[in-house]
């Protein structure tokens, strides 16, 4: 995807999109910021992984979680096509980086796959969705959420319902449009 | 052989035992290694915020102690307890486990009386009621970011309870302290602050005015000012070694690369800037 001719700075994220609208809420979590670093940490070793940089995860505390990626990529055969790639929809008008894009041994066809440092929330199911729905033919993607553990272990789990999923999406990005265009005004620019 | 040869003999005997500039900058470098590659942030060090240096901890001073052969010794120079407080001053001293010759002595103390020995949460409102008056107290402690300031009720701790905790804490604080000495690395770390009353070390800190030594290195739009945003973290620091690695950089060239970015080390690299400081280093030196 070539970078987009017309400003998409104000443009929500989908995932300040889930927590405007609280389907995802991190307000409980104690140590949210840990785990958000935690998580961003883990996504970029998979990241390194995928481009062949220099190993610099074995000797550290999230070797586990980069084992737990490269037991994936070498059980399902996955070979990544986008990487941490950014995305919009201007049409529906938002925007995010999809984790990843790509295809699996065992069948044919392209799939979506988010990545998470722990359980998969079942918005991720949403989340899947809106970066699939940026996609040309969206309903050719498989999605996935891969739940990737210290312990080297993973777990996928699919979405089968895309139809579904993209509606209930749509009326969040419309919501919190709306929110801007009728309610409370969000600025999301920068973020 | 005369005294004033003896006293010559000895001048050129110190001149040629002094280490040259090559050695004192493998040194550094040896202890920059391995704080980069054995020691793991929070672990054997940390930075307490607002300080400029990292603060060394026991567990990288015994790394420091190992790498270099160094033996310590821990003796109780002075025993200052009293009935109602347990005080100790313990002398670390530093020997090579090469030669067995002494290489520095340093001094830490320790006392029950220090803020965060001294009391104790009370278990209960009965605990504290029943408390005489001058053995407890209302401590009130400032609000996390910006939040009304909270209040806890404490008791005074018994001395016998903490004695053992507070010898080797002094005993921590000299080897720290020897460690520091004897390896020449005070300029890398900074004493062990993290044992400070959160109060008093804010005012160390501020105190030591860090902003300043860091308004020496301009950044490279010819600023003098560090830049401001969130350190990277450890694996993101990791990640900034090891591609500097790949592509050619030296350690110097990688150093001086982080400085024309206004940063010190590695370390002080900020997630606002750190893709552009990749970006530069996976281009390589030649570049």
């Amino acid at each position: 995807m070539s970078a987009p001719d017309i400003d998409i700075s104000a443009w929500p994220r989908v995932t300040q999109i889930l927590q405007a609208t609280g389907i995802s809420d991190f307000s409980k979590i104690r140590n949210a910021d840990f785990y958000l670093q935690r998580g961003q940490d883990v996504h970029m070793i998979c990241e390194s992984i995928d481009r062949g940089e220099p190993d610099y995860w074995s000797d550290g505390d999230l070797a586990g979680y980069a084992q737990s990626y490269i037991n994936f990529k070498t059980e399902t055969g996955f070979i990544p096509d986008l990487i941490e790639h950014p995305v919009y929809h201007d049409i529906r008008k938002y925007k995010g980086t999809l984790d990843r894009t790509g295809r699996f041994a065992a069948f044919k066809g392209p799939n979506v796959v988010d990545i998470k440092s722990g359980i998969v929330a079942e918005w991720t199911a949403l989340q899947t969705a809106g970066y699939t729905g940026c996609l040309a033919e969206p309903e050719t993607y498989r999605r996935w959420g891969l739940s990737l553990s210290k312990t080297g272990k993973y777990k996928l789990t699919e979405f089968t319902n895309y139809r579904s999923d993209i509606n209930y999406f749509y009326s969040l990005v419309a919501t919190v449009h709306g929110r801007s265009i009728y309610g409370k005004a969000e600025d999301w620019e920068g973020e | 052989m005369s005294s004033e040869q003896s006293l010559v003999h000895s001048d050129r005997q110190e001149i040629q035992d002094a280490m040259s500039a090559a050695q004192v900058r493998a040194q550094v470098n040896r202890i920059q290694e391995i704080m980069r590659d054995v020691m793991k942030v929070d672990t054997h060090f940390g930075t307490i915020p607002g300080t400029p240096k990292p603060s060394l901890w026991k567990a990288g001073a015994e790394k420091l102690c190992m790498t270099f052969r160094i033996g310590i010794e821990n003796v109780i120079d002075a025993d200052l307890s009293t009935s109602d407080v347990v005080r100790y001053r313990i002398r670390a001293i530093a020997t090579s486990q090469a030669s067995g010759m002494i290489l520095g002595t340093a001094m830490g103390e320790c006392s029950s009386d220090e803020e965060k020995y001294r009391w104790r949460k009370a278990v209960c409102n009965d605990e504290f009621n029943e408390t005489p008056e001058d053995r407890r107290r209302k401590k009130w402690r400032k609000g996390y970011g910006g939040g009304s300031p909270s209040a806890e009720f404490q008791v005074r701790t018994e001395p016998a309870d903490i004695a053992n905790t507070v010898l080797k804490m002094a005993a921590k604080r000299a080897q720290i302290a020897v460690v520091l000495q004897v390896t020449a690395a005070s300029d890398i770390f900074t004493q062990d602050l993290e044992d400070l009353p959160e109060g008093v070390r804010e005012q160390v800190v501020s105190g030591e005015k860090p902003e300043t030594k860091a308004q020496e290195t301009p950044n490279q739009n010819g600023n003098q000012s560090r830049p401001q945003g969130t350190p990277i973290s450890e694996p993101q620091s990791k990640r900034l070694y090891a591609i500097a690695k790949q592509a050619g950089w030296s350690d110097e060239q990688r150093r001086d690369l982080v400085k024309t970015f206004g940063f010190e080390s590695d370390r002080d690299v900020t997630k606002e800037v750190y893709n552009d400081v990749i970006a530069k280093l996976e281009l390589g030196p030649k570049a």
